[in-house]
């Protein structure tokens, strides 16, 4: 879509203010949020190269000299009860706990976005029956059921903690999507969009949905971290990711009783976790901040 | 209101349908006949499709037949929730009034020094507490404190053959229990209120009243006591209303990792051997008080905000 520079600079520079580029530039001053972007761009690289890199395999236990050895130069973390290399699992763990992060974050926003999307366009019936189900589903109490549901549903993967936050996961997101519909609906690209016999669901996909995602990507970045920690508590408590395959949360799983005499084992994977968590929260602060119309100037 | 919470019992009901057959580990037991396993199931509805046991179910809770626990040796559901509501608001009134009294001035400090050190160090710890995942937090307060020092117990609720001791000893040694999870659920809720506080403040000390009330050469103390603290407590306020839901079910983590018998860990227990009618009653409280948590906060936003009216 081209866009009309409407200011001196712009025409000077030749380089057209849009929303996005504004919200970069201000984004860039945010300095913790940027610091955060470099350190969780370096954690997702760690763990998406650091396995390939390590000496040794995720699975591979060790002899039974290397059993529970503290931090040290052969181990920089130390291993765990059956000998594995600690700083290994760390950065295999930090991918599953990642990709629960982002996936669940991004199935739960495509429940949302298609719920709020067409509650907030169609009206009416729709809209009420929606947002009944929507009210109802915020009203349920969330940990609970989390537990429950991951407990019954059959499987040790990954892919099931991510249905099971999704599905309780999307309600906050589709009411803010369905608000920015509401009054979008009324604006007159759409009203020109229609009298031209553009199509009701490429009205809603192509004109609408992307003016209404800015709000929703400052929750989707606190989320992700707020995901982490979910599966990390899931998984700690033996209802998410199953071990052999490990996660910063099923690292924990023998916390309570490493605690006495292995204290690295219990280290290493909440810093590891509040780090990232820290984060992605001071990322998604630089947004609301950069995005927050009353800051424009 | 009504088919809201029609609509959460018959949603939770569905989830709990899922866990199965409570008496199926029984058959596998060669000292119970299966006659008996039979009659049980009967007895309890299982030998009927979901939505009769529901039916039966809903009616009878609403008639105000609250029914007995399947297991815990058939008590009353009420008796079992009082016991746990008990441990649960032990701990969660103390953590919200700490992190309430401590973390709103700050916040509110924070605003009016904004940019300064003491705003950014405190900017740090609510991040630092937000971020915190709790379980872990817990672990390493139970390995410093714990384990390493030997200074607090790292779970339960009482030291066991107490309950004879006086009371002034009672009441110390349960002080003693509370004090490493409640650390750990104030520190999480001091963030947000921290963030929230300091948020609300600076929104209102940009206010043009608040610039008239300076431009009239109001004293600064009357001007943010008076005139921006006032409107800033709105939405903390309100934010209390939201809060309350959880001072009654609990921290299902917290409690499980240090122990506490209290609301959270009942439910999951409950829910988790398929106990329905203890784990419905839990849920279903707690989906109630998140409804009227809501109702009320908007009622006392309404209250405390002139400007706001509901025909």
């Amino acid at each position: 879509m081209a866009v009309e520079a409407t200011k001196v600079e712009e025409v000077l520079t030749g380089r057209v203010e849009t929303y996005w580029y504004l919200v970069g530039k201000r984004l860039k001053k945010h300095k913790l949020a940027m610091i955060s972007l470099v350190v969780l761009i370096f954690i997702i690289l760690a763990c998406v190269i650091g396995p390939y890199l390590s000496p040794y395999h995720v699975a591979a236990l060790g002899s039974t000299e290397e059993v529970m050895q503290p931090p040290s130069l052969k181990h920089p973390l130390g291993t765990d009860e059956l000998g594995r290399d600690v700083l290994t699992r760390l950065l295999y763990g930090g991918r599953i706990s990642l990709l629960v992060g982002f996936s669940s974050v991004f199935s739960a926003l495509v429940i949302g976005i298609i719920v709020g999307a067409y509650a907030g366009y169609y009206g009416g019936i729709l809209d009420t029956l929606l947002m009944r189900f929507t009210d109802i589903m915020f009203s349920i109490p969330v940990m609970p059921l989390l537990i429950v549901l991951s407990a019954v549903i059959p499987g040790s993967g990954v892919w099931k903690i991510v249905l099971v936050i999704a599905i309780f996961g999307w309600m906050t997101d589709a009411r803010i999507i369905r608000g920015m519909f509401l009054s979008l609906r009324e604006n007159e690209y759409v009203e020109a969009a229609r009298a031209i016999g553009v199509s009701n669901n490429r009205i809603i996909w192509r004109h609408i949905l992307p003016n209404s995602l800015a709000p929703i990507i400052v929750s989707a970045t606190l989320n992700v971290g707020g995901n982490i920690i979910y599966e990390a508590a899931l998984s700690f408590l033996g209802f998410g990711v199953m071990p052999p395959t490990p996660s910063w949360g099923n690292m924990l799983q023998n916390a309570e009783y490493a605690m006495a005499i292995a204290p690295w084992l219990v280290w290493s994977p909440g810093i590891a976790m509040f780090i990232t968590v820290l984060a992605f929260n001071y990322l998604g602060d630089g947004l609301r901040d950069a995005m927050d119309p009353r800051l424009y100037r | 209101m009504i088919p809201l919470f029609i609509g959460v019992a018959l949603v939770t009901f569905f989830v709990l349908s899922l866990v199965g057959d409570p008496f199926k580990e029984m058959l596998l037991n060669p000292r119970i006949k299966p006659e008996d396993v039979e009659r049980l199931r009967h007895a309890w509805g299982f030998d009927r499709p979901v939505y009769i046991r529901f039916f039966k179910w809903f009616w009878s809770m609403i008639t105000g037949n609250w029914g007995v626990s399947i297991f815990a040796g058939g008590k009353p559901v009420t008796e079992l929730i009082g016991i746990a509501i008990k441990y649960t608001l032990r701990f969660s009134i103390a953590a919200l009034v700490i992190s309430f009294v401590i973390a709103v001035p700050i916040g509110i400090y924070s605003a009016l020094h904004q940019y300064t050190f003491f705003d950014y160090f405190f900017t740090f710890i609510a991040f630092f507490g937000m971020s915190m995942p709790t379980f872990w937090f817990g672990f390493i307060l139970m390995m410093i404190f714990g384990v390493r020092l030997g200074w607090l117990p790292i779970g339960g609720v009482m030291t066991p053959g107490i309950e004879t001791a006086p009371f002034w000893a009672r009441f110390l040694d349960q002080l003693k229990y509370m004090i490493l999870p409640v650390t750990v659920l104030s520190l999480f809720d001091m963030g947000s209120w921290m963030r929230y506080a300091r948020s609300s403040m600076l929104e209102v000390i940009k206010q043009d009243y608040v610039r008239t009330a300076r431009a009239k050469g109001l004293p600064e103390r009357t001007v943010i006591f008076k005139h921006a603290l006032r409107n800033a407590l709105i939405p903390i306020i309100t934010l209390l209303g939201l809060s309350l839901p959880a001072v009654i079910s609990g921290a299902t983590i917290t409690e499980t990792i240090f122990s506490i018998p209290g609301m959270g860990r009942l439910t999951v227990q409950a829910m988790l051997s398929n106990d329905y009618p203890v784990a419905m009653v839990c849920l279903i409280l707690e989906s109630t008080l998140l409804i009227i948590g809501n109702l009320i906060a908007d009622l006392l936003y309404a209250v405390v905000d002139p400007r706001i009216r509901y025909s």
